[in-house]
């Protein structure tokens, strides 16, 4: 099976961790981080943005030492294959969850803004539609689909430019006057919006060259951060504090200022285009899920991206209003933290632990 | 095969779910919205439409309902329209005086709310605000909206305003320690509506205003590249004798001097809780002097520019005042205030107590870059 | 084997004439000289009278007799082609490609000699892909004539052109054109197996070969450049590319192709580069343009009025008031009727044809508009995705450019801007997928490959091309060892 698999660049990292980081989440995370570290924000997400290079770095390591294997293979060699399977289900669990939160808050999104009266069921449909075609297409076309995805949204950031024109920056000053303990909240609550970073330990089998993977994958992470960075500043000098507590999305608020001499309302053309932005993480999650499920039960990958497919269309008609799916998306956030902020660590342990007991056991 | 039928599937299902539609000439497209209050809490609201099956003559409609919120406005001018009516184009919305003295905030707030309304849509104060969209005067354009929107467009990009559209009206509006302005338009009969003053807010409700030039002195400091407009100064002929400027032969009164800045560079200084300065910078070129002032003499030349800046100040000093006794602060004198760590702590309501008290000193100088093609 | 002549294998007259039904073009020239009896078997139409006359019945009577035999004629006949033991498919075969049998009755021996008359078409310009500058030359329908351009043209031993043959019913000669130190093996290996798999029974022209060699049948993208021009030819087999011909086409197939090939035409190698380079962003935002901008005038129309500018609202909005249909319908119908436009010039003769354009472009579409059936922007923007498309210097693509505008259009219609967005993400993930000749289509954008983004991109000045475009993966990638000329800093002025 191995000799199917098609190899990518290593450079191809930075556009799939990348593009996975970046979603939905950056939609909302001015408003978020203000909530909790207000002027500080910028703060959190530096903080947060080290600590993501930090697992990052931890998970590379994790990797190389077991030889290029995925996470759920790891999980096997570890646990054994009954627990192991059952760490593999939550993870694919997990991904699935992820990735409904995406869907469903692009769907919303995309109602709110010139949709409205459309079933939530329609835009999950298409956006599964398209990931199942994109996923059908193995690891190659994901790959793809990142980078071109990056390619034809990054221009976005320019866009930036008009609101920087009316900022004003008194209002981020004066610096660090929140407690150290709010900066913390805030670093935790970025999780939902920095995740993605855990793409790396399901891809690493797929890359050439392993050692450059490392820088790669840092500077994904890092241009991430800096994104998140420039959002959240540019959102705090843009909004006044009570407009910024209360904006659901206050990117898209901020990009409803903008306008150009041949479309008046740039917002309705920004919103479509980030079907852009989250086709990457729909295809990875989905990817990755599937990819477990083959994992576990043994079944072809096919099957699992429809039977996920399957799931999720369902669940679009269940989790639908607005105060269940913040309370949802907070709850992935904190389960993603653990998840992928914490855990690696005690991976790392474990991964040492049992490569010593390995050459010891080998020795004698 | 298989794939065929899940293709069809799919292309019948999307075909099924379409997206509500609005189809351009179905739609009775609103350009501008202007609210007055009746009486306690009856608002009349009238909108100029946009309507596109007809004949080319009769494409704008205005229609008038009252009502006791916008949306009931609203509902009430559907039911007398064949076409749905919508926001999505609305470019303008007008108050009339009486009403912002009550307070616009809860109207604004149901427009922000609406994703469909644009945030760069303009807002204005206007005496009487059906009587201003009623009016036919609107030149060539098609209708009243366009008229009042490509008026205060063209005051926007040429920064004349200080901060008129919803967006700036409403962050201004939140954030403590500055007070937000609007334009202000004046209609009279047989000529097009013009904008006459900018109308000064505390909170949300209005309570005086300023001229169109005197903007110059809060766009100083609130924006940095504005268009300051012209100066214009009156200067006795006293002055220029004391301070030693070479008078012209042809001796007159009273000097009129015409500047045009540049560029500037505008600056709040808190120096304590008590005292701030308000130092700014401008570059003219001299425009106009009426005699003829030859300014050929540096020494004269600093002298005039002293002699300028004095004048500024002095005319600056008087709309401190003002402002001081209606307790508004377009300036954003209150939000520099905050931004030091000292006063981070202040509240909406400290600000106000400490504002009228606060002793400011206004600070302008003037350079004289060019003066034309003439010494 | 060797023996098989000596058997009686030979078919004569009778057997050939039930064999080919009788067919009143076959002659038998029946000669005798002193005791030897020859007969000379030909089909009437398909040889070149002057041939037989000179160098077979002239050549054969004048020999005395006891050369008149078998073994001699073989090997002294003046004819460049003779072919002997066959079989008796083989016999018929021959017959019908032009050859006379010459059949000894005493020996009941047989020489077949080439006196074959093909119908040719004199080279000439080339009509579908025209060029302003360059060679005008263009292939004919005939395959020794095309692979005799090739090799006047390319003058290099390692040029291979490996003959195979296809079709069950009426067989048909393909020649595989390659140099041998550049092409890629696997290209090549694929290639051929596709040939080994291709079961047909007749192969008429070679852009049906091109779609039976395809990767994806189902694909709206073609994959395979077809082209006329000799040139354009040359140069993609020095890129390493493949060529294939087919007997009775003027077309050659070119393979592997990637999706920025098509935009490229030999032309913007003879204009000087920076108006190459232009023209070649101006022909791909054409494409896009082409594909999505009646697609962006439907969804602006039916859902999102709010994007469209004051200033235009009002004479967009004008246009429209008299119009009865939803713009879905509009734009549909528009479209419709301009490649029915197209397709009618096409058909007809080129005269009548330009009568047509002027009269559908300018009658049709002054009136639809004064009718107030359509609004006179949208007969704008379809006017333009018409040039769009066609500016794609492939036929093919601009073809399929036409074709995917449909669907975008009509989810655009449905789902507005949504739509439009959703028709750009299956079409980037079809074009992911795609391959050609198992080379992913997409490159050199994916898998990126930096430095070939200067061949099918932009075009840079000729002494920046110092290697052949790795996408195709030749086996010696390096073009020139030295700069074309060094230039070098004047210092003196």
């Amino acid at each position: 099976m191995k000799s199917n698999i098609r190899f990518v660049n290593a450079f191809m990292a930075f556009y799939i961790i990348h593009t996975s980081q970046i979603g939905m989440g950056i939609l909302g995370v001015p408003r978020i981080m203000y909530l909790e570290s207000k002027k500080d924000a910028w703060i959190s997400i530096l903080l947060s943005g080290l600590f993501v290079s930090l697992i990052t770095w931890l998970m590379i390591s994790i990797l190389k030492k077991n030889e290029g294997d995925t996470l759920f293979e790891i999980h096997e060699h570890i646990f054994g294959r009954l627990i192991g399977s059952i760490f593999n289900f939550l993870i694919v669990i997990y991904f699935i969850a992820v990735n409904y939160s995406i869907t469903i808050s692009y769907v919303e999104l995309s109602l709110t803004w010139g949709y409205e009266g459309v079933y939530e069921w329609v835009g999950v449909f298409a956006l599964l539609i398209l990931s199942i075609y994109a996923v059908s297409g193995g690891f190659r076309v994901v790959t793809g689909v990142c980078f071109l995805s990056f390619l034809l949204t990054i221009w976005l950031l320019f866009v930036v430019y008009q609101p920087l024109q009316t900022i004003n920056l008194t209002r981020i000053l004066p610096i660090m006057t929140t407690t150290p303990s709010e900066i913390m909240k805030g670093v935790f609550k970025s999780s939902y919006t920095m995740l993605g970073f855990e793409t790396l330990l399901f891809i690493f089998p797929f890359i050439k060259e392993k050692n450059k993977l490392q820088l790669f994958s840092q500077i994904a992470v890092w241009f991430t951060t800096i994104l998140v960075l420039i959002t959240t500043v540019v959102s705090i000098l843009f909004f006044s504090a009570k407009e910024l507590e209360k904006n659901v999305w206050p990117v898209v608020s901020m990009i409803s200022t903008v306008h150009f001499p041949f479309i008046e309302r740039f917002e309705f053309v920004a919103v479509p285009l980030w079907i852009l932005v989250i086709f990457p993480n729909l295809c990875i999650t989905l990817y990755i899920s599937s990819k477990g499920i083959k994992q576990i039960f043994y079944i072809k990958q096919k099957y699992g991206i429809w039977l996920i497919s399957i799931i999720l269309f369902i669940c679009s008609f269940l989790i639908t209003k607005r105060v269940d799916n913040n309370y949802f998306f907070d709850q992935i956030g904190k389960i993603g933290f653990f998840l992928w902020f914490i855990y690696p660590i005690f991976l790392y342990g474990i991964t040492i632990i049992k490569s010593k007991i390995n050459t010891r056991s080998r020795r004698s | 095969m298989k794939k065929k039928i899940v293709i069809l599937v799919c292309s019948l299902l999307c075909t099924a779910c379409m997206a509500p539609e609005k189809i351009i000439e179905m739609q009775g497209i609103s350009t501008i919205i202007g609210f007055d209050l009746l009486d306690d809490n009856t608002y009349k609201g009238t909108i100029s439409l946009l309507q596109f099956d007809r004949k080319e003559e009769k494409t704008s409609v205005t229609l008038s309902a009252e009502g006791t919120t916008s949306k009931q406005i609203r509902q009430k001018l559907e039911e007398q329209t064949s076409h749905d009516i919508t926001s999505g184009q609305l470019r303008t919305i007008l108050f009339n005086k009486n009403m912002a003295e009550t307070g616009i905030s809860s109207f604004l707030d149901t427009m922000q709310r609406d994703s469909i309304i644009s945030s760069l849509i303009f807002l204005a104060i206007t005496d009487n605000a059906e009587e201003t969209i009623n009016n036919t005067n609107y030149e060539e354009y098609p209708e009243m909206g366009s008229y009042i929107y490509q008026l205060l467009d063209k005051h926007e990009k040429k920064e004349m305003l200080v901060n008129s559209n919803l967006h700036d009206f409403i962050t201004t509006l939140n954030e403590i320690g500055i007070d937000p302005t609007l334009p202000m338009i004046k209609n009279s009969n047989g000529v097009a509506p013009f904008i006459d003053g900018v109308a000064l807010f505390k909170e949300d409700k209005i309570v005086g205003s300023i001229s169109l030039i005197n903007t110059l002195y809060i766009k100083l400091f609130t924006n940095n590249k504005a268009f300051l407009g012209d100066i214009t100064l009156e200067i006795a002929a006293e002055e220029l004798e004391k301070r030693g400027i070479a008078q012209p032969l042809p001796k007159s009164d009273i000097y009129k001097i015409t500047l045009h800045p540049i560029k500037y560079k505008g600056n709040i200084e808190i120096k304590n809780e008590e005292l701030v300065h308000l130092n700014a910078t401008i570059s003219v070129s001299t425009l106009e002097f009426q005699p003829y002032t030859s300014l050929k003499n540096k020494d004269s030349l600093n002298k005039m520019e002293l002699l300028i800046g004095e004048a500024l100040n002095n005319k600056f000093g008087h709309i401190l005042e003002e402002l001081k006794n209606l307790n508004t602060d377009p300036i954003g004198i209150g939000r520099k205030i905050r931004s030091i760590r000292k006063y981070s702590h202040l509240t909406d309501g400290d600000l106000r107590q400490i504002y009228p008290a606060l002793k400011i000193k206004p600070n302008i100088k003037v350079e004289i870059k060019r003066t034309g093609s003439v010494d | 084997m060797t023996d098989r002549h000596n058997n009686d294998n030979f078919p004569g007259y009778e057997k050939i004439k039930s064999i080919l039904n009788e067919s009143p073009d076959l002659m038998c020239r029946k000669l005798e000289v002193g005791q030897v009896g020859i007969h000379i078997i030909f089909m009437k139409n398909l040889i070149k009278p002057e041939i037989l006359n000179e160098f077979v019945i002239k050549y054969i009577e004048e020999l005395s007799v006891e050369y008149l035999h078998y073994t001699y004629l073989m090997k002294n006949i003046p004819i460049e082609e003779i072919k002997v033991n066959l079989e008796e498919q083989e016999v018929i075969s021959s017959l019908l490609n032009g050859f006379a049998y010459i059949y000894f009755l005493d020996e009941k021996k047989a020489i077949i000699v080439n006196c074959a008359n093909p119908i040719e078409r004199s080279i000439e310009k080339a009509e579908t892909e025209s060029l302003v500058y360059g060679p005008k030359i263009s292939f004919t329908e005939s395959l020794t004539s095309n692979v005799k351009i090739i090799r006047q043209n390319l003058n290099d031993y390692n040029l291979c052109t490996d003959e195979i043959k296809i079709g069950e019913r009426v067989q048909k000669k393909v020649r595989i054109v390659y140099i041998k130190d550049i092409a890629n093996d696997d290209t090549l290996q694929t290639l051929k197996e596709r040939f080994e798999q291709l079961k047909t029974d007749n192969i008429s022209d070679s852009s049906v070969l091109a779609q039976c060699l395809e990767d994806n049948h189902y694909s709206l993208f073609p994959q395979f450049i077809l082209t006329e021009l000799p040139d354009r030819f040359i140069y993609s087999i020095l890129n390493g590319r493949i060529g294939v011909f087919i007997d009775g086409s003027p077309v050659g197939i070119i393979g592997p192709a990637n999706f920025f090939s098509f935009f490229e035409s030999t032309e913007d190698i003879y204009l000087r580069w920076s108006l190459s380079t232009f023209i070649r962003f101006i022909r791909l935002f054409a494409m896009v343009g082409s594909i999505f901008l009646t697609a962006i005038y439907v969804a602006a129309m039916t859902y999102h009025f709010e994007l469209i500018p004051s200033k235009l609202l009002f004479i967009i909005g004008q246009s429209r008031s008299q119009v009865p249909f939803p713009p879905l319908l509009e734009a549909l119908l528009l479209e419709l009727l301009i490649e029915l436009l197209r397709e009618a010039g096409a058909r007809l003769p080129s005269k009548v044809g330009q009568t047509m354009g002027i009269v559908g472009g300018i009658v049709i579409g002054q009136a639809t508009v004064e009718a107030g059936l359509t609004s006179n922007i949208l007969i704008i923007i379809v006017a333009f995705s018409a040039l769009g498309a066609f500016s794609a210097p492939i036929y093919e693509m601009g073809t399929a450019v036409r074709i995917a505008r449909f669907p975008i259009i009509i989810l655009a219609g449905v789902w507005g801007l949504n739509g439009i967005i959703f028709g750009i993400c299956i079409l980037m993930v079809h074009l992911l997928k795609l391959t050609s000749l198992n080379k992913p289509y997409l490159a050199p954008l994916y898998p990126l490959r930096m430095k070939d983004l200067q061949y099918f991109l932009i075009r840079l000045p000729h002494h920046f091309y110092m290697r052949r475009p790795l996408v195709n993966r030749p086996k010696d990638s390096i073009r020139l060892k030295e700069r074309l000329r060094n230039i070098t800093d004047l210092d003196e002025f």
